[in-house]
């Protein structure tokens, strides 16, 4: 019995010293379990071979034992065989478990002497932008495309009869004051707004319900800090056998609690446009203010409590014009008018442009300068 | 429009509503925006005083030194006023109040304490001019004795004012008075308009003796209405006069002048005084204007009529541009003793293009041409005669002389409603009765109950001052704004459902655009204004299509004096910007509009104007190019034709379709080698939009037709835009990529077997270009060749002076089986044999 007692009792002890010794490693000194310079002497990786060939190899120590066993009395070959066995199983366990640790040491080891810069820059082509109007143009495109409009186009250069005549605006009609329109000749005009759609739209698909949004240049004589001689439209058109105010109300109040968030409210004041009646303007509350006209706790960049220049503290932004479908103009594109009622609005995009992103000037829309376009 | 206040106020109770502040809400929710409200008469520190000792100053004769008090402190003042006097109530400016300067531009004052002639002086009592209430410097303003002391400026009765400006939308000519104001609000506070009236007293001969008048222009004036007053003393305004215009931005004339004006702001009808005396012939000829005449006008302009004016003549010639503009000759002055009054309702249109014509808008022709009151000319007549002869002496003469056209209305025009009209366009419950008692309260008269359409209907009797109320809707329209459109619910309409795809160029621009976008570049809008100067910058030969841009008539300025057929110029405008700014790496992109002025296309509807969308691609400086970290490391190098090149390779991909790129191109504005074209099989246009696409689609042409171009910008237009070099441009039309056949995507079987590659070392002479080395490999002929590949082209030490080196990998699979190398090495070998036929080809 001696024997296998004193082998057990080597193993165990060489056993444990290679395991302090990769124990004993810390992660700095890890790579060396797995590569390092051996002026220590051999690898744990090595070492953990040798110990296993020595104990459990073909010629190893126990199979030394098994081989003894036949110089053994029969009677305690039984008892010593078992012995012997229940050796091998430590060893063979310890060998498992410190391969184990000592595999994952190595790949602990590997992975820890990468040398990698995490912190340089990506390799790209940096990412380019999309003008600030393409993308509210797109948001207000997608919203009414969900609803189920169609996107109806119209030319920026038209016919007087398109963007006046039959919008009920005849000519030397003083409302033509309210369009300061450029002119190519007599008949020939840039289109001043986008109702110049309506006509088309009507006119060549006619007697049947309309569903249809309209964005696009427009054009007016007119060149300071709040108004482009050209800038962007959207129209709206909807008309069927029982469309109503109220219903203009419900879809434009749809639209500014998307636009500009769910606590949006909205005031509309009459006014007058030739192609709709009853006309009106429509205001949404100040979503930066909340309509309060002062500027609120948290906005971060603006002291609280100082007056809100988003809606120059009226607690309002003026969005667009609207109305009910003028009859007149029915009846200029061969429309019954009795038949159908219908609404119009229109709103600027280059505004709702210049209140979502903060732009102070409106010429910035069109200034290029790369250091306002890689903004968005 | 400028609205007084205190004005309104002698028309309508407001008592208990007079907050501004609310009249402005009140206003503006009725469609009469206010755009501006001016207190008047406010400046802080200016306050209601007594003055409780005057003595004379002991070393000035001129000068006062009083002792005034505000109720609460007792101040000594030294006033240089004549009328100052003990007891009297004044305005006291205190230390610390602000005067406004007198007139435009000058400083204001600040009082301070100071001494005078050796006398402390602590405010000032103010005449009314400093205090901007008037022009009167003769002395120091003496308030009502009644005056509480310590009142603020404003707050002194009659003496503050709210001017409020407001907008009136072009259709509200009722609203362009103070009447017409007052009545929306008496409206909406459910009280009574008080209008106007004065009793008029006719003396002395009849009018008909003094003068006649003959309405020949019967399509500009349907009615004409004239009066004579003599005997009148013209002189200065009276004070409430003088006030009541100065209130709201009008200058003091005349007594008779400023009476028509006021009269004008009163009930917005506008008339005309001339003096009797210097109408010659004693006729009053209304009239086309006759060739050759000419009118000096009160303005001082000479004025050449024509024949499509209307003029109100004597027999000698025109004394007045009707409508718009007196004359000189005929105007009111301090001699003048009689007058002729007029009081016209002239057509909105006529006067309008009078106005315009003659480049002149006045009080008079802007309401005209809006249209004013029909039925109130006489009345209107009548009312002013009878205050110039209160205001300024005189007698009116018997009757008056009125003619009127037979379509000039005369009785109030009936318009019917239906309430369930209203209440289906409103989507609102309304009732009839509510319906009629909003049309009432502004001046509505309610008619006959009947039927219409088969529907409840009420007659409404319009008064003539509504002469925008023509329709049913307008009456809907009015019934909502009475009642407050916020009143009105909120509701969805009930629409079928349904889906409508984007339109085809819609799409495609916005795939382009987010293609763009992924791919660096950054996209522009430019203003679609140019100049021919500019335009001519690229260079275009005379004959070129994009010579063809719309001119517009009325241009902003001249560098904005066309919509261009192209708006590459605006790109590399912004390119230049940017790089004056040391913004040196350009990566632009828009898609804009082309126009095209081509009258050929021009008919009763059709503008003559083809519009088409292009893509403009402008890329300059440096390109971000990375080679690995730890090499030798650049973050980017100067941008160079192939990546413009690769750029568009991805684009057309993206955009579906099958075109190509081929070389070298013909745009006159690009560098004549480095250039290409973009190409594509068109399919066949559909009928009506062959025109549309513009230059850059040959005409008729379906095979290989150029739907764009791209390359280094000519060193001329380079230096033409200030551009610093290289630049690299790309055009390409979107109605050109649209007609384009798309590339189809179908699946190809392309089996499990592995590739075998092989590869190529050619030598060739440096001009020689890959395409052409391409191009002799047969490759339609090698089914199993998958692909050539280009590794690298090199020039430099063991490749001879000249010439250079292409490394090239030819990919091989076979989709059925695995190759062997015997079989690439044979198919390899032709290959080889097919280049070698080539004898500028040297193997490595
Ligand atoms: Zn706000």
């Amino acid at each position: 019995m001696q024997p296998i007692d004193e082998i057990r009792v080597r193993l165990d002890g060489d056993v444990q010293k290679l395991e302090s010794r990769v124990a004993g490693k810390s992660a700095a000194q890890a790579p060396a379990l797995a590569s390092g310079p051996e002026e220590e002497g051999p690898t744990p990786a090595r070492q953990f071979e040798d110990l296993k060939v020595r104990y459990l190899g073909k010629k190893g120590e126990i199979s030394g034992l098994l081989r003894a066993m036949g110089t053994l009395p029969a009677e305690e070959r039984p008892g010593f065989g078992k012995l012997v066995n229940e050796l091998r199983d430590r060893a063979e366990a310890l060998f498992a478990a410190l391969q184990e640790r000592i595999q994952e040491m190595e790949i602990a080891g590997s992975l820890a002497g990468s040398k990698l810069d995490p912190t340089l820059p990506g390799y790209r082509v940096p990412l380019g932008s999309l003008h600030p109007m393409s993308q509210v143009r797109e948001e207000i495109i997608a919203f009414f495309q969900g609803l189920g409009f169609e996107l109806a186009v119209a030319p920026e250069v038209d016919n007087d009869w398109y963007n006046f005549e039959a919008l009920n605006i005849p000519p030397d009609h003083p409302s033509r004051d309210m369009h300061d329109t450029f002119y190519v000749d007599d008949k020939v005009v840039l289109r001043t707004h986008t109702s110049n759609v309506q006509v088309h739209y009507m006119e060549t698909h006619p007697d049947q319900p309309i569903r249809i949004i309209a964005p696009g240049f427009v054009y007016r004589v007119d060149n300071d800090a709040t108004h482009s001689p050209m800038f962007q439209q959207v129209e709206c058109l909807v008309v069927d056998k029982d469309i109503s105010f109220a219903n203009l109300k419900g879809t434009l109040f749809l639209w500014a609690r998307h636009m500009f968030g769910a606590e949006t409210t909205m005031r509309f004041r009459p006014s007058y446009f030739p192609f709709t009646e009853p006309s009106a303007e429509m205001d949404v509350s100040c979503y930066f203010c909340k309509g309060t006209g002062t500027v609120p706790t948290g906005t971060g960049t603006v002291p609280a409590g100082t007056g809100c220049r988003v809606c120059k503290q009226t607690g309002w932004i003026e969005i667009g014009g609207c109305g009910s479908v003028d009859p007149n103009v029915f009846g200029k594109v061969g429309w019954d008018a009795e038949k159908y009622t219908g609404f119009a609005f229109g709103f600027g995009i280059d505004r709702i442009t210049m209140l979502k992103y903060g732009i102070p000037d409106i010429s910035y829309l069109t200034r290029n300068d790369n250091r306002f376009l890689r903004q968005f | 429009m400028e609205v007084s206040l205190n004005w309104i106020k002698k028309y309508v109770d407001l008592s208990g509503a007079d907050d501004p502040g609310a009249l402005s809400k009140a206003l503006t929710s009725l469609g009469l925006e206010v755009e501006g409200m001016r207190i008047v008469g406010a400046l802080p520190g200016v306050v209601s005083a007594e003055v409780l000792e005057c003595g004379r100053h002991p070393e000035a004769d001129k000068l006062s030194v009083c002792s005034v008090t505000d109720g609460t402190e007792t101040y000594p003042v030294v006033c240089g006023a004549p009328n100052v006097a003990k007891g009297q109530k004044v305005l006291l400016a205190k230390v610390g109040a602000e005067l406004p300067g007198q007139g435009p531009g000058q400083p204001g004052l600040k009082i301070k304490k100071a001494k005078l002639r050796g006398q402390e002086s602590h405010g000032m009592i103010c005449a009314e001019d400093e205090v901007g209430l008037g022009e009167s410097h003769a002395g120091i303003l003496v308030l009502d004795p009644a005056t509480p002391l310590g009142l603020p400026m404003e707050k002194i009765p009659g003496l503050g004012d709210v001017i409020f400006e407001i907008n009136v939308t072009p259709n509200r000519p009722d609203a362009l008075c103070h009447t017409g104001v007052a009545r929306e609000l008496a409206a909406v506070l459910g009280k009574p308009l008080r209008y106007p009236a004065a009793a008029l007293r006719e003396a002395g001969p009849d009018i008909a003796g003094l003068i006649a008048v003959e309405l020949e222009d019967k399509q500009g004036c349907t009615k004409y209405v004239g009066r004579a007053i003599r005997g009148i003393k013209v002189g200065p305004s009276p004070d409430w006069l003088v006030k009541a215009l100065k209130s709201i931005g009008k200058r003091s004339i005349n007594n008779v002048v400023d009476l028509t004006n006021y009269v004008l702001f009163e009930v917005g009808q506008p008339s005309h005084a001339f003096d009797l005396n210097k109408i010659r012939g004693r006729k009053v000829i209304v009239r086309k204007g006759r060739a050759g005449e000419r009118l000096k006008t009160l303005d001082d302009a000479e004025r050449v009529i024509t024949v499509e004016d209307m003029v109100i003549a004597d027999a000698d010639g025109p004394m007045v541009l009707a409508g718009v503009m007196g004359g000189k000759d005929s105007e009111v002055d301090a001699a003048t003793t009689d007058i002729f009054l007029e009081t016209a309702y002239f057509t909105p249109s006529v006067v309008r293009r009078q106005g315009r014509r003659h480049g002149l808008s006045s009080d008079s022709s802007f309401r005209f041409e809006r249209g004013i009151d029909p039925l109130n000319t006489a009345w209107v007549s009548d009312y002013l005669a009878a205050l110039i002869a209160r205001e300024c002496g005189g007698e009116v003469a018997g009757g008056r002389l009125e003619m009127t056209a037979a379509d000039h209305p005369t009785q109030p025009r009936n318009v019917s409603l239906r309430p369930v009209r209203a209440e289906k366009l409103l989507g609102t419950v309304l009732g009839a009765e509510t319906c009629a008692r909003r049309l009432e309260s502004i001046g509505l008269v309610r008619g006959a109950a009947a039927r219409m359409n088969g529907e409840d209907s009420i007659a409404f009797a319009i008064p003539g001052f509504r002469g925008d109320l023509e329709r049913e809707v307008d009456l809907i329209e009015e019934i909502a704004r009475l009642g407050d459109y916020n009143g009105i619910p909120v509701v969805l309409p009930s629409l079928p459902l349904g889906f409508k795809a984007l339109p085809p160029l819609e799409s495609l621009a916005r795939r382009l655009r987010h293609h763009l976008r992924d791919a660096g570049l950054n996209e522009a809008l430019n203003l679609r204004f140019s100049s021919r100067k500019v335009l001519a910058k690229l260079g275009l030969a005379a004959d070129d299509p994009r010579s063809a841009c719309v001119p517009l008539r009325n241009p902003l300025s001249e560098e904005w004096e066309i919509l261009p057929t192209t708006a590459l110029p605006a790109l590399l405008n912004a390119a230049a910007y940017n790089q004056n700014n040391q913004e040196r790496n350009i990566r632009l992109f828009e898609i804009a509009k082309s126009f095209y002025h081509r009258p050929e296309f021009r008919t009763e509807r059709a503008p003559g104007v083809l519009e088409e969308e292009m893509l403009y691609v402008v890329l300059a400086g440096e390109w971000p190019d990375r080679r690995p970290w730890g090499s030798d490391a650049v973050a980017s190098m100067p941008v160079e034709f192939h990546h413009l090149k690769g750029i568009l390779e991805n684009l057309l991909a993206a955009a579906g379709v099958k075109a190509r790129l081929a070389f070298p191109g013909s745009e006159t504005y690009l560098h004549p080698v480095e250039c290409g074209r973009i190409l594509a099989d068109l399919a066949p246009p559909v009928p009506g939009t062959e025109v549309l696409c513009g230059t850059l689609r040959a005409a008729g042409r379906q095979k290989a037709a150029g739907i764009g171009c791209f390359g280094i910008l000519h060193p001329r237009v380079l230096a033409a835009f200030a551009l610093k070099g290289p630049v690299l441009v790309a055009e390409l039309s979107l109605a050109g990529l649209l007609a384009a056949i798309p590339e189809e995507k179908k699946f190809a079987p392309f089996g499990h077997f592995s590739t075998m590659s092989r590869d190529l070392n050619l030598v060739v002479e440096d001009y020689r270009t890959h395409g052409e080395i391409l191009a002799q490999i047969p490759s339609s002929r090698i089914p199993i060749l998958q692909e050539v590949r280009l590794n690298s082209v090199y020039r430099g030490p063991g490749v001879p002076d000249g010439k250079k080196a292409l490394h090239y990998s030819f990919i091989y699979r076979h989709a059925e089986k695995t190759l062997t190398d015997e079989e690439v090495n044979k198919v390899q070998e032709k290959l080889n044999q097919e280049l070698a036929k080539d004898s500028g080809i040297v193997f490595k």
